[in-house]
């Protein structure tokens, strides 16, 4: 029972990473939390969902339209919600504002053209559930932990061995410096806003796998939001293992205590980090990030 | 005055009062927070549950609800006032859902779920009326104070405010608990007026929709905030649009003002009563004035 739950809790924390990574990745070069990131999630589930039922295919194809899709919407929404913005160097907070108002928008849209109703996924996979030595694992719930350490090992490939990865990581650190050594700034925060998306996309595929499809889907995106902030603002690595401590406690406590206390709990986590310890799970395993009590 | 139209300017009068109070967070201090509709929820519920309950009369209970409303807006915003602003905001929406939460939870008292019922529909359009005239009123002092200078201080630059010697912390809490208290006479005449009230009357996107309300009149101009709120209350009962479709529109046009015209459709604007005065007094002088000719 209790491996059952770890390993249920390690997967779910392992979507809650692949959608704190994104949002951590947006973060740490524009500066602002980007919740427009949840509807790409549900638009991705929508899309994967059509997807699979229209041409009939498997997990695979279903994930790579959804990576590529989610990665599209992202990068749309940034040149239709965000960049007139930073090109009139708005201040941050109307970035936050816009990508909640975009994420509203979205979510109300859908609800208003297909219902507030929940759609199904056919079985992507063979089987349903694994059993071994007397525990039984839902089949999604480890396709989602493959996919989603694949995903992330990808990234970190991305991140710290490509030209690409370079830039993105001295964008992180100042936005303008790069610019000024000839880095085509908005094709990067581009290709930052695709891989972001990307990863959503997967993150949207297996919630909508073992959560069903429904509009308010990309509500989720505050568990990365969660995961973002008690890992430490900005650090990738912080976000990470934030996200999987925060599945395996939200798991443990809809195990053994109840649903209804789940969302009070990981709010009440995050409160207290930002009260204690502004710098997260990173600032306290000396990993890089910056500081809740800075200005926005 | 048929009581339809009655109903629908109550509403929007009550709108209009919360909007007030997130006009002082966001537009004034720039503090964003979806945590407004937690205090409605807070003054709606603790002036209905003391009428049916324990017999208080609605006047107290008003009272009662803005002073707990002030008691846990000191405690959750001296806990949340010190983060950055993002986090501020998520704080708060964390704050409405827990309201939300305790409000079905401990459905002894409040009914859970299914809400209070009956409760007599005392509030009066005269009555909404003098409260949001008074609200204004307030508002506009406070805008035009020593406070609402420091509110915008510190909303153009937190740390150049401090440096000028403001309070920062001290002044984003006042105008957090002025807030507090809008929302929860509004939460206070809701409850009153609309015969029922349950907790997903009180729903995060409540918030959303005052933020959008603000940041359509704009941000620096108190009558834009009126009038987006008038407007944006009214239309939707007029043109019958469905709540799907509300919310859509709604957000739709924030989106909008966001990338065209950020600082709202009235930018700095403000109509104030001397020059309310003036237009009278300058038609009235072209009337005599044509009139003399006329003669």
């Amino acid at each position: 029972m209790l491996v059952q739950q770890i390993i249920n809790g390690l997967s779910l924390g392992s979507v809650y990473a692949l959608m704190a990574v994104g949002f951590a990745l947006v973060f740490s070069i524009l500066k602002f939390s980007n919740f427009s990131h949840g509807s790409v999630i549900m638009l991705s589930a929508y899309l994967g969902l059509w997807f699979s039922n229209r041409f009939d295919v498997g997990l695979f194809p279903t994930l790579l339209v959804c990576m590529i899709g989610g990665g599209t919407i992202a990068v749309i929404i940034e040149k239709i919600g965000f960049k007139p913005i930073r090109d009139k160097n708005g201040p941050l907070i109307y970035l936050f504002v816009s990508s909640i108002a975009i994420s509203m928008f979205l979510q109300y849209l859908m609800t208003a053209l297909l219902g507030g109703r929940f759609f199904m996924y056919r079985p992507l996979l063979k089987s349903s559930s694994w059993r071994f030595a007397g525990i039984t694992i839902p089949i999604v719930n480890l396709a989602m932990l493959a996919a989603s350490i694949v995903a992330l090992v990808f990234l970190l490939y991305v991140l710290y061995r490509t030209t690409i990865g370079i830039a993105i990581r001295a964008a992180a650190t100042d936005l303008s410096t790069p610019n000024l050594l000839g880095i085509n700034i908005n094709m990067l925060i581009s290709i930052t806003f695709f891989i972001s998306g990307a990863l959503a996309g997967i993150a949207g595929l297996f919630l909508g796998m073992s959560l069903n499809v429904y509009p308010q889907l990309g509500g989720l995106v505050l568990k990365a939001f969660v995961a973002t902030v008690v890992g430490g603002l900005g650090s990738l690595g912080g976000a990470v293992i934030a996200a999987f401590l925060l599945g395996l406690l939200e798991t443990m406590i809809t195990a053994y205590i109840g649903g209804a206390v789940t969302p009070m709990v990981s709010f009440t986590v995050m409160i207290l980090f930002l009260l204690f310890k502004p710098e997260g799970v990173a600032g306290l395993l000396g990993l890089s990030s910056g500081s809740a009590t800075q200005k926005l | 005055m048929n009581s339809y139209l009655a109903s629908i300017l109550i509403f929007t009068g009550i709108n209009l009062i919360s909007v007030l109070g997130m006009f002082l967070l966001m537009g004034l201090t720039g503090l964003l927070s979806f945590g407004q509709v937690g205090f409605m929820a807070i003054g709606a519920y603790v002036t209905a549950i003391s009428y049916m309950r324990f017999g208080l009369p609605f006047g107290a209970g008003l009272l009662l609800g803005v002073g707990v409303s002030l008691l846990v807006g000191l405690v959750i915003g001296t806990v949340t006032l010190k983060l950055r602003n993002d986090y501020f905001a998520l704080a708060t929406y964390g704050f409405a859902e827990v309201i939300k939460n305790v409000l079905i939870y401990f459905s002894g008292y409040t009914g859970g779920s299914m809400g209070v019922f009956g409760i007599p529909a005392i509030v009066t359009l005269p009555m909404v009326i003098v409260i949001f005239l008074a609200a204004l009123v307030l508002c506009r002092n406070f805008k035009v104070s020593k406070l609402g200078r420091n509110s915008l201080a510190i909303r153009n630059d937190e740390l150049a405010a401090k440096v000028m010697g403001i309070n920062t912390f001290k002044q984003k809490l006042l105008v957090f608990l002025f807030s507090a208290v809008f929302g929860s006479v509004a939460g206070s005449l809701l409850a009153f007026s609309t015969y029922y009230i349950e907790p997903n009357m009180f729903n995060w996107s409540k918030s959303v929709e005052l933020i959008v309300i603000v940041f359509f009149g704009g941000i620096n101009s108190l009558t834009g905030v009126v009038f987006a709120g008038m407007a944006l209350t009214l239309l939707p009962e007029i043109l019958h649009f469905g709540a799907e479709w509300r919310m859509v529109i709604y957000t739709a046009i924030i989106i909008v003002t966001m990338i065209y015209r950020p600082t709202g459709l009235f930018g700095r604007w403000e109509l104030s009563l001397s020059q309310i005065l003036g237009w009278i007094k300058g038609r009235r002088k072209s009337a005599v004035g044509r009139g003399g000719q006329g003669a």
